[in-house]
């Protein structure tokens, strides 16, 4: 089978192009030489079955970043038969040079003229027989975005086209503007008045900022008040399917198999299931946020915070959208495309509050503060999550350093188009799915494991696995006033942290009020802070660290990831407790 | 002078690079290279970046990076 490589530098609409012609059979593999996995497509070109494969996007072949890297050992290992080169129309000056190097390689190239309609619309006018003649190989206008001149593609690939291939010794630089000067007319003024109007008030000195805060707080109230009611929906379906359906039917069961199969399995499953509504909602956004161009801006206002903390602004919103649900905002970083950049901010997502972590935090406060105290610690909790987001990325940044210089393009306001958002959607999720079921069904089975284990005393009591780990581990959780039985709530909270209420309820006996009333007899309220402290920052929920490690396909990440946050989490919790017990007791 | 020199809504020519590194490239292929013109749209506060214009592409770098590109006022 042929293989078509499809290139292109960052920002050319390269994935919508592929988007559009790829079908349903679009699939991620691996490819020699490269560690990454590329998605590919089987389509038909010029009358042969043809793989056609998305590389990442570039702006040179000299193996400067990760990506380009990825590109050249690709090209090196795979017998390439063409390259598909897309590129912006209204950046044709700049973006020659990348196609020209590729002809040096000798690998045949065909040049796709991307966003015609909006070069048009500016008023550069192209004349791209002429350019095909000069360079030596065809180039099409296209439009990926409106699907507009993709059937040409077959068509003059089909015309029998004898193509250049350029000696090496030709300066890209010298024939590309020779190309841009015969056969592009740029008009004198570029009439781009409403990225213009939109940049003097979203980059505005003063009011950039606010502005910028509005727009997040409503993407988060978009995104949140629309997917936790959905989450918690299905997790409410999830259980009632297990009271009153799967109990009934392993009814007769050996209670070892009931208990593995509902409370390890489903347990599993329906965790994993609850995230999908959440990262569809989540990518719908994002998608809209990063295709309109207003990511670059966002940047460009946090920068320079950001970039104190060895981050940059685009970190900054994958940081507050966690504050929603750590999961999607992991799978957000992927934006980035300088590793360490990433996995820096992939170590600072966890300490966001998360929406699970608040039902813990609400049902504590309720239980054992008045409502002012309880407010007031509220406050305290989102503060100290701050806190360590900031004390993470100090703490790791030389670490993690980014050394690539900072420059960002900042591309014209766009709104991509609705095909290509369901499209995202659906991607994340099917790669969320794939990748993230398996660890995350583990871990909970692992903690049924604990938590079941001897069978022959009750779940989660002293007796069993985790309750002898809550014992061990006592002496070391005493001075910040948790006792054997919470570290087995714990333990549990580890699958989700809003399944600490529902194991304090297993492991007490009681639900609701009761348990409220029932911890307050048994705890004091620095226990109950410290407590709340302590699961806010200790280890990130199971489909945290089972994103972690696949976004950053690093098993040492992930670990780093838990035992950096549950020290932290011991720290914290160790200053307050001692400090509360010193000064208010 | 440098980029980092120049105030906002000044024109000025890229003449090249302060230094010789591989990132150079990526400025070439961002579209900063000798003899074009290159504009500061605005400069964020407290020495945050440039939003900078360099034909038809808008792009914001640090004030490091400004620091490396040569140019001359018009």
């Amino acid at each position: 089978m042929k293989k078509t490589a499809l290139i292109g530098m960052p920002n050319t609409g390269k994935s919508t192009f592929f988007n559009k012609i790829s079908g349903a059979s679009e699939r991620v593999g691996n490819w020699p030489g490269i560690t990454v996995g590329l998605s590919s497509i089987k389509t038909l070109i010029n009358g042969e079955m043809t793989e056609l494969i998305d590389l990442p996007g570039i702006y040179s072949l000299n193996g400067y970043s990760e990506d380009e890297e990825v590109v050249i050992n690709f090209i090196e290992n795979n017998k390439i038969d063409q390259v598909f080169f897309i590129m912006n129309s209204t950046q044709i000056d700049r973006q020659l040079p990348l196609a020209i190097n590729i002809q040096k390689l000798g690998i045949p190239i065909i040049i796709l003229a991307n966003m015609i309609d909006e070069a048009r619309s500016l008023g550069i006018s192209f004349d791209f027989d002429k350019m095909g003649k000069l360079l030596g190989c065809p180039v099409l206008p296209i439009s990926a975005k409106f699907g507009r001149g993709l059937e040409k593609i077959n068509k003059k690939i089909n015309a029998p086209t004898k193509l250049k291939i350029n000696p090496k010794s030709i300066d890209e630089q010298i024939l590309s503007q020779k190309v841009f000067d015969e056969t592009v007319k740029m008009p004198l003024i570029l009439n781009d008045k409403k990225t213009r109007f939109l940049d003097s008030i979203f980059l505005h000195p003063l009011f950039g900022l606010p502005v910028f805060l509005i727009i997040i707080f409503i993407l988060f109230q978009l995104i949140y008040t629309l997917g936790s009611p959905i989450q918690e929906y299905m997790g409410d379906f999830f259980s009632y399917i297990q009271i009153n359906y799967l109990q009934g039917l392993f009814g007769n069961s050996p209670p070892l198999l009931k208990s593995f199969l509902l409370d390890g399995l489903y347990a599993g499953f329906t965790t994993v299931a609850t995230f999908v509504p959440i990262i569809i909602i989540f990518f719908f956004v994002m998608t809209i946020v990063e295709g309109s161009g207003y990511f670059s801006r966002a940047a460009f206002l946090m920068d320079k915070l950001m970039e104190k903390m060895g981050l940059d602004g685009r970190g900054f919103v994958m940081m507050l959208m966690g504050y929603g649900c750590n999961v999607p905002a992991i799978m957000g970083t992927k934006i980035m495309r300088n590793k360490n950049l990433r996995f820096l901010t992939m170590l600072t997502i966890p300490f966001s509050l998360c929406s699970a972590r608040l039902q813990v935090f609400l049902f504590l406060t309720l239980a054992f503060l008045s409502s002012f105290y309880g407010a007031l610690t509220l406050f305290f909790l989102y503060l100290l999550s701050f806190f360590t987001i900031f004390l993470t990325a100090i703490a790791f940044k030389n670490k993690y350093k980014n050394r690539e210089p900072m420059i960002l393009e900042l591309p014209p306001y766009r709104f991509p188009t609705i095909s290509h958002i369901f499209k995202r959607g659906n991607q994340e999720v099917l790669n969320f799915l794939s990748r993230a079921t398996k660890f995350i069904v583990l871990g909970v089975v692992a903690v049924w494991i604990l938590t079941y284990f001897p069978s022959e005393y009750p779940v989660a009591s002293q007796n069993t696995y985790a309750g002898r780990i809550g014992a061990f581990f006592e002496p070391i959780f005493t001075p910040i006033g948790i006792d054997q039985m919470l570290i087995v709530a714990l333990i549990f909270g580890f699958i989700a942290k809003e399944i600490l209420i529902g194991a304090l309820a297993v492991i007490f006996g009681l639900e609701g009020l009761e348990l409220g009333n029932h911890l307050k007899e048994i705890f004091s309220n620095g226990q109950a802070i410290s407590f709340m402290i302590f699961t806010l920052i200790y280890t990130p929920c199971v489909s945290t660290i089972a994103t972690i490690r696949n976004e950053s396909k690093s098993w040492r990440l992930a670990l780093e990831s838990v035992i950096w946050s549950l020290f932290l989490a011991w720290v914290a919790s160790f200053i307050f407790y001692q400090s509360y017990e010193y000064f208010v007791k | 002078m440098t980029l980092s020199e120049l105030s906002v809504n000044k024109i000025a020519i890229v003449e090249g690079f302060a230094s010789k590194t591989p990132f150079n490239d990526r400025l070439i292929a961002l579209g900063i290279k000798k003899n074009k013109e290159i504009k500061i749209l605005r400069k964020s506060r407290l020495n945050g970046p440039l939003h900078v214009e360099v034909g038809v592409t808008q792009l914001m770098l640090r004030e490091l990076v400004a620091e490396e590109i040569i140019i001359s006022q018009l």
